[in-house]
């Protein structure tokens, strides 16, 4: 099986800070891997550099078996970036379905099939019958269910979140990773940047730690097995408690 | 009155009408972008055009227009690359644009009359042939922001997503600044380079406040744009008022009224 995402020994510093050093990985059809580390570690660093927003200094970066540099079939990649929900502001009239619709863009469809996939995507994030509302008048778990929707619409392969559930609450958080595994048990590949070692624990499959370089990437209840990784990046106790 | 003497009037009716309805939805999308003062700083910029174009002996309105697009392209390039806060970049782009047109006018000797035509606009004495510019270029901007405004939504909106997505980002922004770029030069014989920046900004933010959808918001937008020319200058005609004054203060009016309602009602 070849991997959707593959990098080679990528590298990349801002400025003179190194920030990741020659971070080899690879994601397969299927995974539903987190990416961990502590702050500063290189984890959002390296979710933009996967979808094109940061050139690495050095390595190689494909998708789908092609060289970032010449791929062009984004709508095979959802992206759901970091605190997008602190961009929806009190003074912007956007509905629901305009949020949605933007996920369509770089696959351009009719009228009538664009109503249909909006529908069902919002339909698949549990927000059916929302697209007419304003997206400043739901709540912040709510309105991360409208971006999944958005990156959903295009109907891609592999989904990208970097801490989508960041100041949600425990609730819609368990929510929102219920969905994502049962995105993922459809076949959809998710790749996830979280702090949340609780969700981890529960909800994926694989995970990779990232402290600059590489430090694990395997099955998650491997991971458990080594808990000087495991104190390590989430300070001990935290994914202690949780792993079996 | 007469209506004898609005029809007097129409180079002014429809240049204006034009311009406002192009204006509003261009100044939706500055807004969203915590752009509003790019139009304001462009304006500075532009007057530079005009000195120019008097000190070579040159036609002022293509030189305006060379000098503002190249000054919209910079200031978004500055932005980017050199690290430096939005509004200390327009705020530098205003004050040296306006202090090299002052340098240039000294040096054309032509602070005079002309001068405050360009400063303050004075729509009802255009010529047919700048009625119909204006109405070009007008068609032009809102034909264009039919095809992309989804895509200048999700630029100005989410960039980074929009980036992600495989959105060819930095053209999108490139023709938004254009277009701000191409409403100064047709507004300032219009309404004047000290206002036309309001005309941008105000039937956008009434916009905003009282519509439910961001469609909505730009259809509102070219509405209150159009509304605020033809209120300003029937208002204009009838108490022989500034009309490049009482079309930004009749903006204003409809603004106060989005205001209210969006707390009253909405």
């Amino acid at each position: 099986m070849n991997p959707v995402i593959e990098l080679e020994k990528v590298s990349f510093a801002y400025e003179e800070e190194p920030v990741l050093e020659e971070v080899s990985l690879r994601i397969y059809p299927g995974d539903f891997c987190a990416l961990i580390g502590p702050n500063g570690s290189g984890k959002s660093t390296l979710l933009k550099i996967v979808v094109g927003l940061l050139q690495p200094q050095s390595g190689r970066v494909r998708l789908f078996g092609e060289d970032l540099s010449s791929f062009r079939q984004w709508w095979r990649i959802g992206y759901v970036p970091q605190k997008v929900t602190a961009l929806v502001d009190r003074a912007l009239p956007l509905t629901v379905y305009e949020t949605v619709a933007l996920g369509l863009l770089n696959k351009p469809v009719g009228k009538s099939e664009q109503a249909q996939r909006i529908a069902e995507a919002l339909e698949t994030v549990g927000l059916p019958g929302a697209s007419g509302r304003l997206l400043r008048e739901l709540s912040g778990g709510q309105q991360q269910r409208v971006f999944l929707a958005r990156a959903l619409v295009g109907e891609p392969e592999v989904l990208l979140l970097d801490e989508p559930t960041t100041g949600v609450d425990f609730a819609a958080q368990e929510k929102f990773y219920d969905l994502l595994g049962e995105l993922n048990r459809r076949g959809l590949t998710i790749l996830i940047v979280t702090h949340d070692i609780a969700m981890v624990d529960r909800h994926v499959k694989q995970v990779a730690c990232l402290n600059r370089r590489l430090v694990f990437h395997g099955e998650h209840s491997e991971f458990c097995r080594h808990p000087e990784i495991c104190g390590f990046f989430s300070g001990g106790h935290h994914i202690l408690g949780h792993c079996h | 009155m007469d209506l004898k003497i609005y029809i007097l009037f129409w180079q002014a009716f429809l240049a204006g009408l034009a311009l406002g309805a192009a204006s509003g939805p261009v100044g939706v999308f500055l807004i969203l972008r915590r752009d509003s003062l790019l139009p304001h700083a462009l304006t500075h910029v532009a007057f530079t055009g005009v000195a120019l174009g008097f000190l070579l002996h040159g036609a002022p309105l293509p030189l305006t227009l060379l000098v503002t697009v190249l000054a919209a392209f910079a200031v978004m390039h500055i932005r980017e690359k050199a690290g430096i806060y939005e509004d200390t970049a327009v705020g530098i782009l205003a004050g040296l644009g306006l202090a090299l047109a002052v340098v240039l006018a000294s040096l054309a000797r032509s602070y005079d009359v002309r001068l405050l035509t360009y400063l303050f606009g004075n729509i009802l004495v255009i010529t047919p042939e700048e009625a119909f510019l204006a109405l070009g270029l007008a068609l032009l901007i809102l034909l264009t922001l039919a095809r992309f405004w989804e895509a200048l939504l999700f630029v100005s909106f989410d960039e980074e997503s929009a980036r992600a997505s495989g959105l060819r980002v930095k053209l999108l922004k490139l023709l938004l600044a254009l277009l701000t770029a191409l409403l100064v030069v047709i507004g300032m014989r219009l309404i004047g380079l000290l206002l036309i920046s309001a005309l941008m900004v105000i039937p956008g933010a009434a916009a905003l406040e009282v519509a439910r959808s961001f469609r909505q918001s730009l259809w509102f937008s070219a509405l209150f744009g159009t509304l605020s020319v033809a209120g300003g200058l029937v208002l204009s005609v009838l108490l022989d008022l500034p009309p490049s004054g009482a079309i930004v203060l009749f903006s204003g009016f409809i603004f106060l009224g989005g205001f209210l309602v969006r707390r009253t009602v909405v």
